[in-house]
């Protein structure tokens, strides 16, 4: 597999970047097709057999739901003034109802795969567990499935597309290869971000001039990316794994230091992976949808997940949360307990089912594992109970009189989401539940805070220089989220610059990242962590 | 192109040699520099070699370990004037042998390429240092590229890229330099007066005398990568128009008389001469109680002079090789000897 940082896709990726450009431009998404293909066959090998069939199946579907509602409103059309109000409302009903079989045929297939390669195991152990019980051995098999690359990801692009034709949002794809190329683009296929197929398709498939603009800043992002993973997130890894590698052995502080730098590495890592991608695809003229606002400024944690793996929650959002919530029966449900219980949980009752729903796929999305569905609950349950006690919260602020404009609420309610951000991570990092129980408990009886002074920490894969290069390079990454987050524009702001002064800061970046990036010998360099979804 | 377009081409390549420079640098202060009897002084074993007058050289000694602690070239020169320097790093195998007398045919053009064929039955990799040892110093060559490239070494992408640019394996020591890996480099000579020779003056004995060549009904095979370079090696002196001697050093380590038989064999099939100086069929004053360095595996100092001096002896008696003494773009020899003479005092004080 080629990861993203390293030297093997900085030569494909210049390589596809000089070809690109000097190709015709009519040709220039069939290079990048081939660039795909050659990406993804690098990593999956055989296995792009089934990225293949999933997108020849979700392309023929999308025709297929076209033609159906094309069909419809040609009978409709056709019968004007001649067909009756009840025969025109049954072509309707005709026209949705083979509409959603063959949009459930094709989900059941797409997802079917995601769900047998990657959920297997889950529900086959469940099951036994339950015949456990139930005084039943015959047990289901462990399987021993290879994942093919990206699965989590094209999957929810090919549904995402899939509903989008069937809410007619936009119209079917004809080629079957501009399908497979939108599953498939090398720059998003291992980490996202889930693309809309109406947004990526008006620039993945456009010809592109080269602008100078365009590849200096997306080259710019490439540098920060890898400076992000190789300086901060690959060096937080060393100390991050000894400890949660072997938690029992060191105290409450080292833990609670390991779950910061984890937090540290986690964005960094995800956040740089977005960079690099994101400035390699901005490159090549085709820009992606952002994937991380500043999450840590958030001042709840339900902004936090909208500033935080953004096309997720957005792809959430809109195929699971509104279809869910507009359904009719949740309607129906919303309407009788407003009726029947008082207050806020009456009002909002039908919303906290469909957000449940939604945090229960976001945590199984994640991982295979019920550790992964409490992480998702989690969060739903702070969002909800948030929700549920806002009536009373801000009772109590305006008793209080507490001016909720000033900076010092505003850096209390960003502690307070990162303190849940805190616990929501120690359970995504943590072997288990169990584990990240006794990780809690340990930090709470024994913090030992002399520990800070004593050089214990130093002995967990980290030097002391190592620390300053970590701490150096968090302040940089700090102070460049703070600008912007003011909107200042620094890609612009050193464009503006005279040419020595912007040589001398990429220079400065690039030899910075080669020196003291944690990567090769004496670390250990680790792939992206999202990568395995 | 417009101006315009020229204009950015220009400023891409001033950006990337300005790149390629810094990279330079990196290398220089990053690669580890093995100057120290520890490291066999392998760093200044090369650097030395680069800074021999080209064509000076007429003769290339070749091999692992053994022989760049079994020769001495400055003996070679103090009795018969003949001007040699040993191409040798730690566990060099046949294909590092092969690039090692590629890069030596860069700058000189000796008469005389002689061969320690231990490494003929060895097919297996090195360790990394080892390899590390021969790649690091090099200088950035065709040869070199050509070497990292070669599908024998089996490096995968990562470990060739951090062969071509070693600062990728040692970027980890930024906080570990000192003050000789910025100056060494710059430094204003970098001449290595043992001529590739690791001189050592431990004297630890062995005490089993020739056991070791005793029969034991064994066969051996000549290796078949090895056997690959061995011929590519055959084919160059031959394209190059130079005498190839066989010879082992006296190794209780790296030799048996089952792989002396196979040489044998192998040498008269090749038309090449096979000096084995394990056979002790003639006394030529070498002793392994006085001789040897670690209990049999390395030479001292010592032993490297006694087999030394019955190689040249050999090459007197059986190559014509010019006498430099007394040439003056030799003169520099002369200082060696009194360097080398000096050394081996100091060695003397301290082992003997």
């Amino acid at each position: 597999m080629i990861a993203y940082h390293s030297l093997q896709f900085a030569v494909f990726f210049l390589v596809v970047f000089v070809l690109y450009y000097t190709i015709p431009k009519k040709a220039q998404w069939w290079l990048l097709l081939a660039a795909s293909v050659y990406f993804y066959w690098t990593a999956s090998g055989a296995l792009i057999l089934w990225l293949l069939v999933s997108a020849g199946l979700v392309w023929s579907a999308g025709l297929g739901l076209e033609r159906i509602a094309a069909d419809g409103s040609a009978r409709i059309k056709a019968g004007k003034g001649v067909l009756s109000k009840e025969e025109k409302t049954k072509i309707k009903e005709t026209v949705k109802s083979k509409k959603k079989a063959v949009l459930l045929a094709t989900l059941l297939f797409v997802v079917g795969i995601l769900l047998v390669l990657k959920y297997a195991n889950f529900f086959g152990s469940n099951i036994n567990k339950v015949l456990q019980v139930a005084g039943i051995s015959a047990g289901i098999p462990t399987f021993s499935f290879v994942l093919p690359l990206g699965i989590s990801y094209y999957t929810l692009q090919a549904v995402g597309y899939l509903l989008d034709i069937y809410y007619n949002r936009y119209g079917a794809e004809r080629n079957p290869v501009k399908i497979m190329l939108f599953l498939m683009y090398f720059p998003h296929i291992m980490q996202g971000p889930i693309s809309k197929y109406n947004e990526l398709s008006e620039h993945l498939f456009a010809p592109h001039k080269a602008d100078h603009d365009q590849i200096m800043f997306g080259f710019q992002r490439v540098l920060w990316g890898c400076m992000k993973k190789l300086i901060i997130a690959d060096r937080a890894a060393i100390f991050v794994n000894e400890v949660f590698g072997a938690y029992g052995k060191h105290g409450g502080l080292a833990i609670f230091i390991a779950n910061l730098l984890y937090i540290l590495q986690i964005y960094a890592e995800f956040s740089g992976c977005m960079d690099i991608i994101g400035g390699a695809s901005q490159a090549l003229g085709i820009p992606l949808v952002e994937n991380f606002e500043r999450p840590f400024f958030s001042k709840s944690v339900a902004e936090f997940w909208r500033r935080w793996h953004v096309s997720l929650g957005r792809w959430l959002r809109d195929y699971v949360f509104y279809p869910l919530n507009m359904s009719k029966s949740l309607m129906r449900l919303g309407k009788k307990c407003r009726m029947a219980i008082p207050g806020q949980l009456g009002k909002c009752f039908s919303l906290y089912i469909a957000m449940l729903v939604l945090w229960f796929v976001t945590g199984f999305w994640h991982g295979a594992s019920w550790k992964y569905v409490v992480y998702g609950l989690y969060y739903g349950m702070i969002i909800i109970m948030g929700m549920q006690l806002e009536p009373t919260y801000q009772h109590i602020v305006e008793k209080l009189k507490i001016n909720t404009s000033c900076r010092g609420w505003k850096l209390w309610q960003m502690l307070r989401t990162f303190f849940a951000v805190f616990i929501g991570m120690l359970l995504f990092r943590a072997e288990s539940l169990k584990t990240a129980a006794k990780m809690v408990l340990t930090m709470v009886t024994q913090l030992q805070v002399c520990k800070l002074l004593d050089g214990s920490l130093l002995t967990l894969g980290l030097n002391y220089a190592d620390f300053i290069i970590l701490g150096m390079g968090t302040l940089i990454m700090f102070v460049v989220s703070l600008l912007q987050e003011k909107a200042i524009r620094i890609r612009r702001l050193l464009a503006d610059q005279a040419l020595w002064l912007r040589w001398l800061v990429y220079l400065t970046a690039l030899f910075v990242l080669l020196v003291y990036g944690a990567y090769g010998h004496g670390y250990d360099a680790s792939d992206f962590i999202y990568g395995q979804f | 192109m417009n101006k315009k377009k020229w204009g950015i081409a220009g400023k891409i390549v001033v950006f990337l040699l300005i790149v390629m420079v810094g990279i330079h640098v990196l290398n220089c202060l990053f690669i580890p520099k093995w100057t120290l009897p520890e490291d066999n002084r392998i760093t200044s074993i090369i650097e030395g070699f680069y800074e021999e007058p080209e064509n000076s050289l007429d003769i290339i000694f070749l091999g692992n370990s053994d022989v760049y602690r079994g020769v001495s070239p400055i003996y070679l020169w103090r009795e018969y004037g003949y001007a040699s320097y040993v191409r040798s790093t730690p566990g060099q195998k046949l294909w590092v042998s092969y690039y090692q007398l590629l890069e030596t045919l860069k700058y000189q053009t000796p008469k005389l390429v002689v061969f320690a064929v231990d490494s003929l039955f060895n097919e297996e990799h090195s360790g990394e240092g080892n390899y590390r040892k021969t790649f690091d110093p090099m200088r950035l060559s065709a040869v070199k590229i050509q070497a990292i490239l070669d599908p024998v070494f089996e490096f995968d992408f990562d470990t060739k890229s951090s062969y071509l640019f070693p600062f990728i394996r040692y970027h980890s020591r930024w906080n570990q330099l000192t003050e000789e890996d910025i100056s060494f480099y710059s430094r204003d000579d970098k001449h290595f007066p043992h001529k590739g020779m690791d001189m050592s003056g431990d004297i630890k004995p062995y005490e089993g005398g020739y056991s070791y060549m005793e029969d034991r009904g064994e066969t051996v095979a000549i290796g078949e990568r090895a056997g690959k370079y061995m011929e590519l090696i055959i084919e160059l002196c031959r394209e190059k128009g130079m005498q190839l001697l066989f010879v082992e050093i006296p190794s209780t380590d790296s030799w048996t008389l089952a792989k002396s038989q196979a040489t044998t064999v192998y040498a008269q099939e090749k038309g090449i001469p096979f000096i084995d100086l394990n056979l002790a069929t003639e006394d030529f004053g070498f002793d392994w109680l006085l001789h040897t360095s670690d209990n049999g595996d390395h030479l001292n100092v010592w032993g490297a002079e006694v087999v030394t001096s019955y190689l040249g002896r050999y090459l007197s008696e059986n190559y014509e090789l010019p006498d430099h003494r007394g040439e003056a773009s030799y003169s520099r020899w002369e200082e060696d000897t009194l360097i080398y003479e000096a050394d081996k005092t100091a060695l003397e004080l301290v082992y003997k």
